[in-house]
Formats: structure tokens, sequence, C-alpha cells
């Protein structure tokens, strides 16, 4: 066997080697894909019940946690539906899906560092503002919420870019 | 490298997402009409024809709107003359008594005494909130009607009135669907703010705005 012969020989079989470490589990596929939608539609809801409220009921909420200056609440509280809306929007369309779990996982890490200094700084939310003034959840309970929803966007992150349907239809175009 | 048509194909998406957003987040403000809601007379106090109105929307059992009593009582002695406040019912179901308040402060209000029993309602919260039977919380009622100087007679025929419940669960459907879902609210010349603290801070800012558009700063 000549050395060229040995070399493709040793390539075959690293790249056969290395197919199944690549390839993902169809099961993974299947998980990731519903955790995307699943995450895209807890972002969906949230952002409705701000955008079908008064974006001065969520002010009143984010007041609460003493984090920003009274003069820029209202602004931040009519841009988070907006956000929310189109993060939910691009998970369930499947768009660019490991950036915009990333930008989710970014958020869910931003609310529970917010919810995490209201329990060390002893402040008594009445209401976390998850769901502007519709649902209400304590401190605690949301950041347990989040903490699941970290770990969704994080599997949507590694393996929710299957079945998504926006982003195949970009790739057709390559 | 993504080629030029998956570009394009990417910021069309992008577009198409951008605009569904936009479409969603304003399409409940875009199908509200604006909410102007009237009062009788006796639950206006201030200066009528104010260049500044200002529109409570309270429960007489919800703690924060007990807070918001001294602020708004504050405003209006800052800026005699200058403010109309007119008080909305938004009693709470989880607020057990809150509807039985309302009443109780409407049958005030139609002897002309609606202010002089908001103030004792909202002085005396924590004693009449803890009310453990209808009986208890009505004799509570009774005697704080008696305190003001009301016929006690007409205050609870009044308060047996089928039409009184009826009238404060229409303000509160009027009000849920303008989207009033907290307490207080204060609409002030048609900009909202909820809480004692959006009041004592943008609130006023809004107020002086507003007066110096009208001229009267």
């Amino acid at each position: 066997m000549s050395r060229k012969d040995r070399k493709n020989k040793h390539s075959e079989a690293a790249a056969s080697a290395a197919v199944p470490a690549q390839a993902p589990d169809p099961r993974w596929e299947i998980a990731g894909a519903a955790a995307r939608v699943i995450l895209g539609g807890v972002f969906l809801l949230s952002g409705l019940h701000k955008a079908f409220a008064a974006p001065e009921e969520f002010a009143a909420v984010i007041e609460q946690y003493r984090l920003l200056p009274p003069q820029r609440i209202l602004a931040f509280a009519t841009a988070v539906p907006w956000i929310e809306i189109f993060v939910g929007l691009s998970l369930v369309a499947g768009y660019w899906v490991r950036a915009t779990a990333a930008v989710a996982g970014g958020l869910f890490v931003m609310f529970l560092a917010a919810l995490g200094s209201t329990l060390v700084r002893g402040i008594p939310l009445e209401n976390c503002g998850c769901f502007g003034g519709g649902i209400h959840l304590t401190a605690a309970q949301a950041m347990g919420l989040d903490s699941i929803l970290l770990c969704l966007a994080y599997c949507a992150y590694r393996f929710g870019s299957s079945y998504a349907p926006l982003d195949a239809w970009i790739d057709r175009g390559a | 490298m993504p080629s030029k048509d998956s570009q394009t194909r990417r910021v069309i998406a992008g577009i198409g997402l951008l605009l569904a957003t936009a479409v969603i987040a304003t399409a409940g403000r875009l199908m509200t009409p604006p909410f102007e809601p009237g009062v009788p007379a006796y639950r206006e106090k201030g200066t009528p024809g104010a260049p500044i109105v200002i529109t409570e929307f309270s429960d007489f059992q919800c703690p924060a709107c007990q807070q918001v009593v001294g602020p708004l009582h504050q405003v209006l002695t800052l800026y005699p003359g200058k403010i109309s406040l007119r008080f909305r019912h938004m009693p709470w179901d989880f607020h057990r008594w809150a509807a039985a308040g309302a009443a109780a402060a409407e049958c005030a209000g139609k002897q002309g005494k609606f202010w002089e029993y908001h103030d004792l309602l909202f002085a005396r919260q924590g004693a009449w909130s803890l009310a453990a039977t209808p009986e208890a919380n009505l004799s509570d009622f009774l005697r704080y009607a008696k305190e003001t100087g009301l016929d006690e007679t007409a205050f609870g025929s009044c308060l047996k009135d089928p039409e009184t419940a009826k009238a404060i669960e229409k303000e509160r459907k009027e009000n849920r669907d303008a989207w009033i879902n907290s307490t207080p609210t204060m609409v002030i010349n048609g900009k909202r703010f909820i809480g004692s603290h959006q009041l004592r801070t943008v609130g006023l800012n809004h107020i002086e705005n507003e007066l110096k558009k009208a001229g009267r700063f």
C-alpha cells in the first residue's frame, strides 16, 4: 500500500469516525425544535400581555426593581414588548435560530440578575412583571421559571436549528 | 460564506418579522378608543373647568390607593385653582369588601358627602378591610355614615338597592375596556400615571408642562 493510499484510507476512517459525532441525534433535533417553539411561545405571550396593556402599568412594575432612573422607565417599558414579540416570532418561525436563541438566553440572564438583585436588597416584589400586569409571579417563582427557560434557550441554541422554516428558506438561496 | 441570494432572503425575512412585530405591538392601541370618562358632580373636587383634569381610578381596599390620597391632596394644594380631581370606582374582585366600599362611598356621594366618606374609608382601611362577615362590614359602613353625618336610613336603603351595585359594575367594565388594569391609575390630561411614585415624579413634571402649555404656570 502506497503512502498515498494509506493517507486516503486514514482520512476516510477519520471522516467515518467523525460523522456520528457531528450529526446530532434526531431526538435532540426534535427536542431542540420543541424548545425553540416553546421559548418563542413564552416570549410571544409575555410580549402580548405587555403590548395589550398601557405601558405605564409595566413601568409601575419596573419601578419596584429600583434599577433604572424614573425618566427612562417608560421608554424601557415601551421597548420591552417589541423586543419580546420580535424574539418570540423569530424563534417560532425559526429565523436565525442560534442568534435569536443566544439573545433569548442573554435576556434571561438579565432578568435573573434583576430578580436576584431584588432578593439581595430585600425588595418585596408583588409582581415580577414577567407577563406585565397579567400573570403575577413572585421573585422566587420567576427565578425558577427563568432558569428553566434559560435551559430551553441553551437547548434551542445547540439543537434548535433543525425544522426551522425561515432558516431553511434562507438556506435554499445559499 | 453565505451567498448573496441567501443574504437577501435573510434581510427580507428580518424586515417581515419586524413589520409583524410592529403590527402586533401597536394593534391593541389602535383598536382602543380614547377614554374620557365622566363622573357625577359629587365625585369631582378642585376647580371645575381647570386646565388640569386628574381622573383617579381607585379601589378603597387597595393599600397603594390609600398611599396616593396624600400626594393627590398635595397636588391640589400645590396648584390651587388649576386642578380638577375626579374619582372613578375600580373595585377588585380579590378585595373582599372593595365593591361594598365603593357602594358605600357612592351612597354617601348621593347625600353630597362623597369626599368626606372617601377620606374616612381610606383612613380606616386597616379596620373595615378585616371584617369577617358581611354584617360586620355593613355595621362598619353604617357607623362611618353616622360619623360623617349622613341620613342613615337613606344610606342603608341606598346600599341595599341593586342599582347601586349595578352602576359600580358598569363603571368597572368601562374602565377595564379602556385598559385600566391597575389601581391607583391617574389619568392627567389624557396621560396615565400609576401609583404614587409615578405621580410624584413624572406626573408632577407632566402637570407643570401642561400648565405651561395652558399659560397658567
